[in-house]
């Protein structure tokens, strides 16, 4: 085991490897609060890369409802209940990560789910937290409360499957941090289905290799966001390159939104492998399931993100999401509209920071008709 | 006692040491008429032939992995039974164990029972490390594994091979008419058959593979093998033929040449795969030249 920094940790940590990063990070940032759950995301990636043979239960991307939704079946309870306490003090991780805390004999703390557990893709689907007592409403804070959590590979900087598989065939692209799977040398042994935490590999039992999300590498070659991100109905995704810490660009929409406006969090950060995808937390969640899933910054994150409202480069950063097929690599906002621009700050879309509004009469003279509001 | 130390493989000595009793010539037909066989067997003498049981065996104590990690904490198979016989093309081994489940699938948490024999890639006293060999120190694997097996002889294929009643609307790969669009698409939505993956091609139920240290395996399509396995009242019974490179090669099958050979076993049920197994370190054995009739 050697030992490396995880700055989401405030602190070292061991792991398979040294300490390796990429030249640049694929990051993404989700915003929770505008996810819809259509599932066009899930659709988008399945009719494109996982419509074959053997692969039909698996979502590389999956939209789940929590709390009580799970894919598969309760992939992250289980193992948050084998980590054990999971304590924070000031910022830093004082429990055990997974690769700490692996068991004699193992590389990393995990499980294999069961054949079952990837029957109910859907379970939880809309399920709140509690049940709405007769008389009750919804006012802030939630008495009752549930979200919808997207989720894909995070392309780790520590790839809890890749330092898991014995024959090291998962790499982590140096040129922008996609962690594959090669699949002329994986010999389906499923310990990466055993190692992931977020249980984003699947094995194939028609290959008999184990098959992953790829970050749609062949569109980010071409400066383009993943299926996923271009076909999401609620504009709730951004894709672009993450810094470390110390050298954060407020220019640079993932960097402004994780390190300097500290909106966005990693999911599971406990876990040890420091994702790459990046949540804007869910209003209305309690302080605890915030903590839970996001680390110590979740009640923080949440009350900063309402300040989007005054706030126009939050509002228009924001705005940006879904805007633009292209990686957005840097962005600048004016007094009206916030613009995306490529890794060669070449101008990329540009979106008013207030949408403009359009009142029409409900009666159309010119057609002698009246309007009606409704689709 | 030699038989402890050494496996003796010929078609000679295996009646002998049966110790049929019977006249020592038509012994020795006997067995030729068995090395034939095992030609075919590598074109599969199967491994319930009825000859086998009047061979000599030698049984191999399985421990665990414990040297690599992800180790085998379980101890699973505890012994293989192991016998052999050769001819001038073929080395054949019959391995067999207790196993008191069937598992031919490899599926999500599912792995196959698999049965594995290595041998140094060189000849001589100073063999490589027995656990997958070591850099500069190379050894073959001839894998056996039941889910191979089981998939040659599928009808169906992938989910619906696994789950009957399935229901899907239809895949995108058989859209294209018959042809090399249509295989072109298949290989697009099954990388890894796309690039030939051993583990995706079903050709046979065995594998050869070379290594050099833990994480090495690399299918090799020299030497050629062939096997087969039958599992029959709590046992499996497994063929492993390995084509005998020409006798001017440097190869640890020599004739009459003391070598080594190590063994793996792997039991699904208890989700033994990979690093998981039951294994040996190395076995001595020899392939013992022909008892001729002057020398008998």
């Amino acid at each position: 085991m050697a030992k490396v920094y995880n700055w989401q940790l405030a602190r070292e940590m061991s792991y398979w490897y040294p300490e390796s990063r990429p030249q640049r990070q694929f990051a993404a940032i989700f915003d929770v609060n505008k996810c819809i759950a259509c599932q066009t995301c899930t659709l988008a990636c399945k009719t494109t890369w996982t419509s074959g043979r053997g692969q039909e239960y698996m979502f590389w991307n999956n939209v789940e409802s929590k709390p009580y939704g799970f894919y598969p079946l309760g992939w992250d309870v289980h193992l948050l209940e084998m980590l054990g306490a999971q304590n924070w003090s000031d910022g830093r991780y004082e429990g055990l990560t997974i690769f700490e805390s692996a068991l004699a004999g193992e590389r990393v703390l995990g499980f294999r789910p069961q054949e079952a557990d990837y029957s109910y893709p859907n379970i939880g689907e809309d399920d709140a937290s509690g049940v709405v007592e007769r008389g009750g409403y919804f006012l802030p804070p939630h008495a009752v409360w549930m979200f919808y959590l997207a989720r894909i590979c995070n392309h780790c900087t520590y790839p809890a499957c890749l330092a898991a598989c014995p024959r090291g065939s998962i790499y982590k692209r140096p040129e922008d941090g996609i962690v594959l799977i090669d699949q002329s040398r994986c010999l389906g042994y499923q310990e990466c289905v055993r190692a992931c935490p977020y249980k984003k590999t699947y094995f194939n039992p028609h290959t008999g290799t184990s098959e992953k999300c790829i970050g749609c590498y062949p569109k980010i070659e071409k400066g383009l966001q993943p299926q996923c991100f271009e076909n999401c109905i609620g504009k709730i995704r951004l894709q672009g390159w993450l810094s470390v810490p110390d050298k954060a660009d407020a220019n640079n929409p993932v960097d402004y939104l994780v390190h300097i406006r500290k909106i966005a969090l990693p999911l599971y950060p406990q876990f040890g492998l420091e994702p790459n995808v990046y949540y804007v937390p869910p209003l209305h969640v309690p302080d605890g399931f915030l903590v839970q899933l996001f680390g110590p910054r979740g009640p923080a994150a949440v009350k900063e993100y309402l300040k989007a409202r005054e706030d126009a480069k939050l509002a228009g950063l924001l705005g940006l999401f879904g805007s633009a097929p292209n990686t957005m690599a840097y962005f600048s906002v004016d007094a009206a509209d916030a613009t995306a621009y490529d890794a060669s700050h070449k101008k990329v879309v540009s979106v008013p920071i207030i949408e403009p509004t359009h009142i029409r009469p409900d009666f159309d003279p010119a057609r002698d008709v009246a309007r009606q509001n409704t689709p | 006692m030699r038989i402890k130390h050494y496996m003796l493989l010929t078609v000679a000595s295996l009646f002998i040491h049966g110790g049929c009793g019977q006249d020592a010539a038509k012994l020795k037909l006997a067995g030729q008429a068995l090395a034939r066989r095992a030609a075919q067997a590598a074109e599969g003498v199967t491994p319930l032939d009825p000859a086998w049981d009047k061979m000599p065996f030698y049984t191999a104590a399985m421990q665990l992995q414990d040297v690599t990690q992800p180790t085998l904490t379980t101890p699973g198979v505890a012994g293989i039974d192991v016998r052999g016989l050769y001819d001038d093309r073929w080395l054949v081994l019959r391995l067999d164990w207790i196993d008191s489940t069937v598992d031919t699938t490899a599926a999500p948490a599912r792995f196959s029972d698999a049965v594995a024999v290595e041998f140094p890639t060189q000849p001589g006293s100073n063999v490589p490390d027995a656990n997958m060999g070591q850099t500069g120190g190379s050894v073959h694997i001839v894998q056996w594994k039941a889910d191979r097996q089981q998939k040659m002889s599928r009808t169906a294929e992938g989910t619906k091979a696994l789950y009957p009643y399935s229901a899907i609307d239809f895949y995108v790969e058989d859209v294209p008419p018959e042809g090399p669009a249509r295989e072109q698409m298949a290989q697009q939505y099954s990388p890894a058959i796309g690039v030939g993956n051993p583990a995706s091609m079903h050709t046979s139920p065995v594998q050869a593979f070379v290594a050099e240290g833990f994480g090495t395996l690399t299918a090799v399509n020299e030497p050629e093998v062939r096997g087969q396995g039958t599992w029959q009242a709590g046992r499996w019974y497994v063929t492993i033929g390995i084509k005998l490179p020409a006798a001017t090669a440097m190869t640890p099958f020599q004739v009459g040449q003391r070598t080594f050979m190590a063994l793996a076993v792997w039991d699904g049920s208890a989700g033994n795969v990979g690093s998981r197994k039951m294994r040996t370190t190395w076995i001595p054995f020899m392939m013992e030249a022909p008892v001729t009739k002057a020398g008998l």
